[in-house]
């Protein structure tokens, strides 16, 4: 669903970003309080745990026209909550494939792992997934009244 | 060098000599006579004389600059010399507290204790610790001398717990408090367009911006406000919610609020700070991450604690000097400690020292430590110990220590705190001969050497040899260990001191990229230089170089910066600078265990640098010592007891509250199916067989005691009855809503 036609000059992407509390959003922090520059387009939503996330709100986001979704979570075997990345992980392979047949660009939907000592990666995976949005231009859903 | 002004364009003119080995100058020549090598004849003196005084007419410069920073120092505050006298305590030279090196932050005067600048200059982590180290003390004689605490109670006013309103029938009125934190926000983004952003938003009743949101006087003027429009939701926008959000639950309860009616949005960590130079995008991000906030806040529910036992004892992992001041302290509290440690023996890396920084000998310090510990009826040593397991939560852990050579069965032990004190050790060195050459040493071996000497009781054996070398920072500083291992410019100068005062004649050469001598101890630094050591600066890229002579005597060549050349003297003994390496490995295992961070270094990471620096974010958890970062004996002490001060707070209690933020389920939309039941990873939903009139039914069951909130079983709940408080599917959903749409 690309854009067809030159992109409005003034477009600024919006990424929808979920963080688990106790790795990314923390590794997030420490991105700051180091002062690593990111991009701007991502706008964050603090979950408990990447397990938290029901694939209704990645659905709802690009729904309501997000122009991309970034999901992260602690690493494989260190969840604060024990296992809640993991059902997370099985839950996102699904859903990407729903999403690909539903005709979503894969490239504007991100499942990453960080930790709360990756402030850098945090910065860089932002940067990576804020470019490669940006490639794909604004999502074709927009509208404000697309209730689900 | 000196500042000037030029009185043309008014601009600072900073006149500077650009040395590349600053530590050697002198004020005259004379002295390099002295610095010439061994065997060295009259004219190669005399050409290094010629060729010093060239540098240093050339290496004068002069700069002009439209602004110079001095970087002064900290003296003792202008009251402290009365005060110190009146009290009758010992002060330094300087006019700073005296305290015990060994028993910090105990001055010369039994029961006053010093912390902070007032002991000794020192950065807000230290200062944090000596603090919690002195309320640690204090805490320890206050159990042993107060027997009736109801003779106190007088001396304590019962802070009233604010009545709570019921807003739960109210139409919902958002108060929102924007922050400025001075220009941390205010800098970089523009404030008040977010504070205009948000009076358009819906039910926002209020909107007000502040210059620093968490001061006393604003935590005053929000509870104000909060009573006078009526506000029952509140959002702050300022830094993260990891270190605020209790802090801004605190001011909701005294204003008579539910805390949970709270929400932050991160306007700072996750948007000023990252975004220093786009002000406009920045602030239309602040604007964003506002709206989502209030969207959010608009079904924040009022939400119920539950309360826990506390389990008061406290499982302290390594028996260093760390581990045991913090198990001391706790049972000088009056709670029971359990000390585990990995080998068979206590002290840690103590018992490879001879002498602490200011030379006092250590090993029968460390003795009457480990006496006090072994024979103290609330500790409960466990040597040869292994972690297998770590189960539970604060006030209530239980685990699981396996014996390493069948000493103990395993036992399973319950305590409400932890506290990390797993240490560090000496990184052997990979090069400059060490391992291939018996006269190169490391610092530690060369303790060894010092404390068998000075054993010795024959005052004319020549221990050490003539010419002795030391090189700094041998193993730190580079890509394998990028920090700097702090303990051993202070150790190499302490060393030297020792060798010199037993043998006098002996040449000792130190060759460092930065002597970091810090605090009163760049007085000894002042010293070794005055007694005849020779400090040579070198630069990694042109690094010393060691071999070996013919006859297996060790050849050092070094670069000097002050005669630009390359210099070959022979060397009786090497003593290198080893790195303090923790055993990440090992540390990443046990931080699994207990979910808490490790850092690229392998290092503990605290929950905050300067304001907690003992503490995990993950509640309950504590860590002291060589765990956290390098750090000499006294402060891996203070450390330690500032550990127990931290962890006591939890321990003293008889009661914790949990959080709020658990998941509840709705009979309605609950079909009984087990998916909760199966992924919850705290077992703390079962499905139950509910009783009704026509027979049994089954429902989900959560308890919310031990429920941590994580939502994993809310995300595969197919029929979408079960949500988390705090954190529900119409909070997320009104957060994604308000973003795109308002």
């Amino acid at each position: 669903m690309v854009v067809a036609g030159a992109v409005a000059a003034e477009w600024k992407p919006k990424i929808i970003t979920f963080l688990c509390n106790w790795c990314s959003y923390a590794g997030a922090d420490l991105a700051g309080t180091s002062r690593l520059q990111y991009p701007t387009d991502i706008r964050v939503i603090r979950v408990p745990c990447s397990g938290r996330i029901n694939p209704l709100y990645i659905i709802k986001a690009l729904a309501g026209g997000a122009d991309g979704v970034l999901v992260s979570g602690c690493h494989p075997g260190d969840c604060h909550y024990l296992s809640g990345n993991m059902y997370a992980r099985r839950r996102f392979t699904v859903l990407k494939k729903l999403l690909a047949m539903a005709g979503f660009e894969p490239d504007r939907v991100h499942f990453t792992w960080v930790s709360a000592s990756e402030g850098g990666r945090f910065a860089s995976i932002v940067t990576e997934v804020s470019e490669k949005v940006r490639k794909l231009g604004p999502s074709s859903f927009g509208g404000t009244n697309n209730e689900l | 060098g000196g500042i000037a002004r030029n009185e043309e364009n008014g601009k600072l003119l900073l006149h500077y000599s650009d040395y590349i080995s600053a530590g050697n100058i002198s004020e005259s020549g004379e002295k390099l006579i002295e610095y010439r090598n061994e065997g060295c004849n009259g004219d190669h003196a005399k050409s290094q004389i010629e060729s010093r005084n060239k540098y240093l007419n050339e290496g004068r410069m002069s700069a002009e600059y439209d602004l110079i920073v001095l970087s002064t120092g900290l003296k003792p505050s202008s009251g402290s010399s009365k005060l110190f006298q009146d009290a009758g305590i010992k002060t330094d030279q300087f006019g700073f507290c005296w305290t015990n090196e060994m028993n910090p932050p105990q001055t010369s005067v039994k029961g006053i204790l010093a912390c902070g600048a007032s002991a000794g200059p020192k950065d807000i982590p230290e200062t944090v610790l000596e603090a919690s180290a002195a309320a640690a003390e204090a805490s320890a004689v206050a159990s042993a001398t107060i027997t009736d605490i109801s003779l106190y109670k007088r001396f304590f006013k019962e802070e009233a717990e604010p009545e709570t309103r019921d807003v739960s029938k109210e139409p919902v009125r958002v108060g929102v408090f924007v922050c400025h934190c001075g220009i941390n926000i205010g800098g970089y983004l523009s404030v008040s367009q977010v504070v205009e952003h948000a009076k358009k938003l819906p039910h926002v009743v209020f909107a007000e911006e502040y210059l620093y949101s968490c001061s006393i006087d604003s935590q005053k003027v929000i509870a104000d406000r909060i009573k006078e429009y009526g506000i029952n939701r509140v959002v702050v926008a300022s830094c993260t919610p990891r270190t605020h959000e209790p802090l801004f639950q605190g001011v909701l309860q005294k204003a008579g609020l539910n805390p949970y009616l709270f929400t932050m949005a991160n306007i700072r960590d996750q948007c000023s700070w990252v975004h220093m130079d786009q002000y406009k995008e920045a602030t239309e991000k602040a604007k964003d991450l506002l709206k989502m906030a209030v969207g959010k806040a608009i079904y924040s529910r009022q939400l119920t604690r539950q309360k826990i036992e506390v389990n008061k004892s406290t499982l302290v992992i390594g028996g260093g000097m760390a581990g045991m001041s913090a198990a001391l302290e706790l049972a000088g509290m009056g709670f029971f400690v359990y000390l585990a440690e990995k080998s068979n023996t206590l002290g840690g890396n103590a018992r490879q020292l001879s002498t602490s920084v200011s030379g006092r000998p250590i090993k029968p310090y460390v003795e009457d430590y480990i006496h006090r510990v072994e024979n103290n009826p609330l500790i409960k040593v466990l040597l040869n110990a292994r972690i297998e397991r770590i189960d539970g939560y604060v006030g209530n852990f239980s685990t699981i220590l396996r014996s390493i050579n069948n000493e103990f069965e395993p036992v399973i032990i319950s305590h409400g705190a932890v506290i990390v004190a797993t240490g560090a050790h000496e990184q052997k060195p990979s090069d400059y001969l060490y391992g291939k050459n018996p006269a190169v040493l490391t610092q530690l071996e060369l303790e060894d050497r010092l404390e068998k000497r000075m054993s010795s009781s024959d005052p004319n054996s020549k221990e050490f040899p003539d010419s002795i070398f030391m090189i700094q920072c041998a193993s730190s500083r580079n890509s394998d260990t990028p920090y700097c291992s702090r303990v051993c410019c202070n150790q190499a100068v302490k060393n030297a001191l020792r060798i010199r005062q037993k043998q006098p004649d002996t040449k000792i050469t130190i060759l460092y990229r930065d002597i970091r001598t810090y605090g009163m101890n760049e007085l000894q630094y002042k010293r070794a230089r005055k007694s005849g050591i020779r400090f040579v600066h070198y630069e990694t890229a042109n690094a010393p170089f060691i071999s070996e002579n013919d006859d297996g005597s060790l050849a050092v060549s070094f670069f000097d910066g002050v005669v630009n050349k390359r210099i070959s003297e022979n060397a009786g003994m090497l003593v290198l600078a080893g790195a303090v390496k923790p055993d990440a490995d090992e540390n990443r295992k046990l931080g699994q265990m207990l979910k808490v961070p490790v850092n690229q270094d392998g290092f503990f990471l605290e929950a905050h640098v300067k304001l907690r620096p003992v503490d995990f974010a993950t509640e309950g958890v504590f860590l002291c010592g060589l765990a956290h970062s390098p750090r000499n004996l006294r402060e891996s002490i203070t450390q330690g007891k500032a550990a127990a001060a931290r962890a006591a707070t939890i321990v003293s209690k008889d009661m914790l509250e949990t959080e709020g933020t658990v998941a509840r389920t709705d009979d309605t939309y609950c079909s009984g199916c087990g998916a909760c039941e199966m992924v919850c990873a705290y077992k703390a939903i079962t499905i139950e067989d509910i009783k009704k009139r026509d027979g049994t039914i089954r429902k989900a069951r959560i308890n919310a005691v031990l429920c941590k909130g994580c939502g994993t079983c809310s995300a595969v709940c197919r029929c979408g009855a079960i949500d988390v408080n705090g954190f529900s599917d119409r909070q997320v959903l009104n957060e994604i809503d308000f973003l795109m749409q308002q």
